[in-house]
């Protein structure tokens, strides 16, 4: 689990374009309303660059606000999406 | 359809059996179209406790709530003169209040659906209110788009709802629609277009504040909408975020020039329901649009059928220019441009016709394609950007002493790329990041350009005017 946090954090801070370096990122920090202050063209972005990274597909089920509340949250929803997969089905997807 | 006053609307939707039970919500305040009259009897007395007399014009900061819409609707009832102005992201920073205003009123977000909507008001007295009284029914809206010194648009609460009932005729509202409006109610398109054709309608309404997917998502699980505005960047974000196909929609009106033809497409297959590209201006309001039956590449292309008793026509350009100038003639049109003491600025013209700033040319079938601007601005997340006002926000930074902006051929996710190109000031070490991050203090997100190159002179045509063809091919 953290090691998927200090991924996200990892993309947020490369792949954003925040000018943010990964260790100032408080995975506990609301994304949207406050702290990151993410706008919604970011937010798509973020889906994006989660599924890319981790391999996975997000179901509209997964698509909420307390989803992305936190990158923490963010980390969560991820992890069980991981243990769901079939290991096989990701490395096809790679 | 009979023309009622917005006092006379709000009465018949609360009595009327099916519509009475219609609901306006936001997420948090979720109330029934009966309740509304009561509700506004609560704003109307918050304010005048608050000091504002009855016979001065108010400044509101609305987001995309419930409170805000209602107090909207108020003031109209009692045909008290308004400006709209949308609240900033954070919320923090206020917006500048017309000297012609007496009170700034802004809506305060709030979580608990429990406080009472004129608990949402903070009412404050505006120091430098210079004394004019309110023309009454009057709505201000100042111009979209512009960074620098806007203008305030004034139009008459009898032409909004002129403006707003071609829309319930034009799209077919009825008690029965269900309409999400996830775009800024401080805009025409927002609050004439939708909220205030929906009212009219007698619709259940959705409205949704610092809109974005997951919001989105949100509400329409729980509202179930079938007709939805929504900016061209909010109908590209939703197609991705949308994961299974949707067969409940009626349509998607948007708004914005330069909406690819992709996007209509990728409509038509994931969303089921249509994408209509409204066309229309805060000074002019909706002025044609495609009907939801038209062709796809029709809706992609022509700006459709001019709303009921809207003229248009072309005027040739100066030259070989191709296409013409679009001129309009609404019958709900705007009545001209206040500055910020409420003095003229200049009148809509006398006959009627307003230049659009559009140039177009006409199909075979006697239908308009927008083809540019007359001056060069670019859409960029569905707000057209006049490349003037970036460039006379950057020559005013720190070290820059001549700056030319372009629009570059290039699409990005905001939309046509736009470069800076920048002269230093002699002596100044200066460098386009640095340009960019000074731009991010001083204009939207959508507007700072997406390139800025530091160059030792611009280029200049024989006649020592600027040469824009040699930047713009360097940005291509």
């Amino acid at each position: 689990m953290e090691g998927i946090v200090d991924r996200l954090r990892y993309l947020v801070a490369e792949k954003m374009d925040l000018s943010v370096r990964p260790e100032e990122i408080d995975p506990d920090a609301e994304l949207m309303d406050g702290g990151l202050m993410l706008d919604s063209l970011a937010l798509v972005k973020l889906i994006a660059l989660s599924e890319r990274e981790f391999q996975i597909e997000f179901g509209e089920d997964d698509l909420l606000m307390e989803s992305f509340a936190s990158l923490r949250a963010l980390a969560g929803v991820i992890a069980v999406h991981r243990s769901l997969q079939p290991s096989g089905s990701r490395t096809a997807a790679a | 359809m009979i023309t009622r006053s917005i006092a006379a609307l709000i009465e018949h939707n609360a009595r009327t059996g099916e519509k009475s039970e219609n609901i306006l919500t936001d997420g948090v305040y979720t109330f029934r179209l009966r309740e509304l009259p009561e509700l506004l009897d609560e704003i109307d007395a918050v304010i005048p406790q608050a000091g504002a007399g009855a016979d001065s014009c108010l400044s509101i900061e609305c987001n995309n709530s419930a409170p805000s819409a209602l107090l909207a609707l108020a003031l109209m009832r009692v045909g008290r003169s308004f400006i709209l102005a949308p609240q900033s992201v954070t919320g923090n920073d206020l917006k500048p209040v017309p000297n012609f205003c007496s009170h700034r009123i802004v809506v305060r977000s709030r979580q608990d659906g429990a406080i009472p909507p004129a608990n949402c008001l903070r009412i404050e007295e505006n120091l430098f209110y210079n004394g004019k009284p309110a023309t009454p029914e009057k709505l201000y809206l100042r111009t979209s788009g512009s960074m620098g010194v806007s203008k305030i648009v004034m139009h008459s609460h009898a032409g909004l709802l002129g403006n707003a009932r071609n829309c319930v005729g034009k799209y077919g509202f009825t008690a029965e629609s269900r309409l999400s409006i996830p775009v800024p109610l401080a805009h025409m398109y927002g609050f004439g277009a939708a909220f205030l054709a929906a009212v009219i309608a007698g619709a259940s309404i959705d409205l949704q504040d610092k809109a974005n997917v997951l919001r989105y998502l949100d509400h329409e699980r729980r509202f179930r909408p079938d007709i939805v505005f929504a900016t061209p960047s909010l109908c590209e974000m939703l197609l991705t975020a949308f994961r299974k196909p949707r067969t409940q929609y009626q349509a998607f009106v948007t708004s914005g020039q330069r909406i690819g033809e992709e996007l209509f497409r990728a409509f038509d297959r994931t969303v089921g329901g249509r994408l209509i590209n409204q066309y229309g201006s805060t000074e002019m309001g909706a002025t044609a649009a495609c009907d939801f039956g038209d062709t796809l590449d029709k809706r992609a292309t022509e700006i459709g059928q001019p709303m009921n008793g809207v003229e248009l026509r072309l005027s040739p350009r100066s030259g070989d220019a191709p296409g013409g100038d679009l001129y309009c003639r609404h019958p709900w049109g705007f009545e001209g441009y206040l500055d910020e003491d409420g003095e003229w600025i200049a009148k809509a013209a006398a006959d009627g016709w307003y230049r659009t700033g559009d140039i177009a040319r006409k199909t075979a079938g006697g239908s308009m394609i927008v083809t540019g601007r007359a001056d060069a601005s670019v859409n960029r997340s569905g707000y057209l950007v006049m490349l003037s006002d970036i460039e006379r926000i950057v020559e005013n930074l720190d070290g820059v002493g001549e700056v030319a902006v372009v629009a570059g051929k290039r699409e990005t996710e905001r939309g046509q790329s736009i470069a800076a190109f920048c002269v230093a000031r002699s002596g100044v070490a200066l460098d386009g990041i640095q340009v960019r991050r000074y731009c991010a203090d001083l204009m939207p997100s959508y507007a700072i350009p997406d390139e800025v190159r530091i160059v030792t002179e611009l280029p200049l045509l024989a006649s020592g005017k600027l040469n824009r063809r040699a930047l713009e091919v360097q940005v291509e």
